[in-house]
């Protein structure tokens, strides 16, 4: 995997499409999930995904440790959600999942999903990326101090105290957590 | 090490998260063995991190990522940001260059063909006008280059 991810890089770097493709393919679900958590929305998502494969491409030649490619593509997809998160502040709809929740219509599942958004919602920035960078792969606490801009020793303090929160967001709601479809 | 009481959520969290130390975290281990209450909350907790591991999925955006890369490697070479201020100061110097000249030509026409002089004037007026616009609206495109290029694409 390692070999496969330096030799990826190196031939991007030299143009080729295919490594490039295989790039976004491997990074693509990543970088839509952090920017998805970050943003809420799904067209701002999309953009600032292909937006940060853009950008990586275009400074592909400034990557002198293809190991922390991973590192520093979620650093550019943080940037541009932080960036349209500072412009539009409006981003936000919480109206969309308040629907959700109200409606009878939805599956538990998909009540459940509403509920626990809506509470990652309420948290911080930075708190919704912790969580997302840890539950999400198996960043090392290291990787995870690179993207969010913290101390390595910071992280899991930052990180317990995110989960705390977010389980406090969610006290009201145990019921709904537990029920199965 | 035993304790009679149940742990706290957040203790139940930092166990989950596997930050507790040893002793710590055998006791939370033991006593969720029999504890349906602590049990219950690990479900949710387990819920909720379910939900935190899901990956979404932007479709297939290779392609599209790769012609936009294409396209602006075609671009490369062309000068795409103009700042707003030359954009101003380009657009009042070619239009003043415009009426300068035309003013110039003007007086000097006046003076060769007096009987033509009304109508050369009207003519004169409008073909500098039209070509002052013409300027303006070229140095408009260069200046706005690259957001017009970018809703083209």
């Amino acid at each position: 995997m390692k070999t496969d991810i330096v030799d990826l890089v190196k031939r991007s770097q030299s143009g080729d499409e295919e490594a490039m493709s295989e790039i976004i393919t491997l990074h693509k679900q990543l970088i839509f999930t952090i920017a998805y958590r970050l943003l809420k929305d799904y067209d701002a998502s999309l953009d600032v995904c292909q937006e940060t494969f853009i950008k990586l491409f275009q400074n592909i030649n400034r990557v002198k440790d293809p190991l922390k490619l991973k590192s520093w593509i979620c650093s550019i997809a943080r940037n541009l959600c932080y960036d349209l998160l500072r412009k539009e502040k409006h981003l936000n709809k919480d109206s969309e999942i308040t629907e959700i929740e109200q409606s009878e219509d939805f599956t538990k599942s998909v009540r459940k999903r509403a509920i626990i958004q809506n509470a990652l919602e309420r948290l911080n920035p930075r708190d919704r990326l912790l969580l997302t960078l840890f539950y999400y792969e198996n960043f090392d606490i290291k990787e995870i101090a690179d993207i969010v801009k913290i101390k390595p020793e910071n992280v899991k303090v930052a990180l317990s105290r995110a989960r705390i929160r977010l389980r406090e967001e969610l006290k009201d709601y145990d019921e709904e957590l537990l029920s199965t479809d | 090490m035993t304790k009679n009481y149940c742990p706290q959520i957040e203790e139940l969290i930092l166990y989950r998260l596997n930050l507790l130390n040893s002793e710590e975290h055998r006791w939370i281990e033991e006593h969720l063995k029999t504890c349906q209450k602590c049990q219950r909350e690990i479900k949710i907790e387990d819920e909720i991190e379910k939900e935190l591991a899901i990956r979404l999925d932007p479709g297939a955006i290779e392609t599209k990522v790769l012609r936009t890369l294409r396209f602006y490697k075609n671009c490369k070479g062309i000068r795409r940001d103009v700042s707003l201020l030359s954009l101003i100061f380009n657009s009042i110097f070619i239009v003043a260059l415009s009426f300068c000249t035309g003013i110039v030509i003007e007086i000097l026409w006046n003076e060769i063909l007096p009987p033509f002089k009304s109508i050369l004037s009207n003519t004169w007026l409008i073909s500098t006008s039209s070509i002052s616009i013409l300027f303006y609206l070229l140095c408009l495109f260069f200046g706005l280059r690259r957001i017009i290029l970018k809703v083209v694409e």
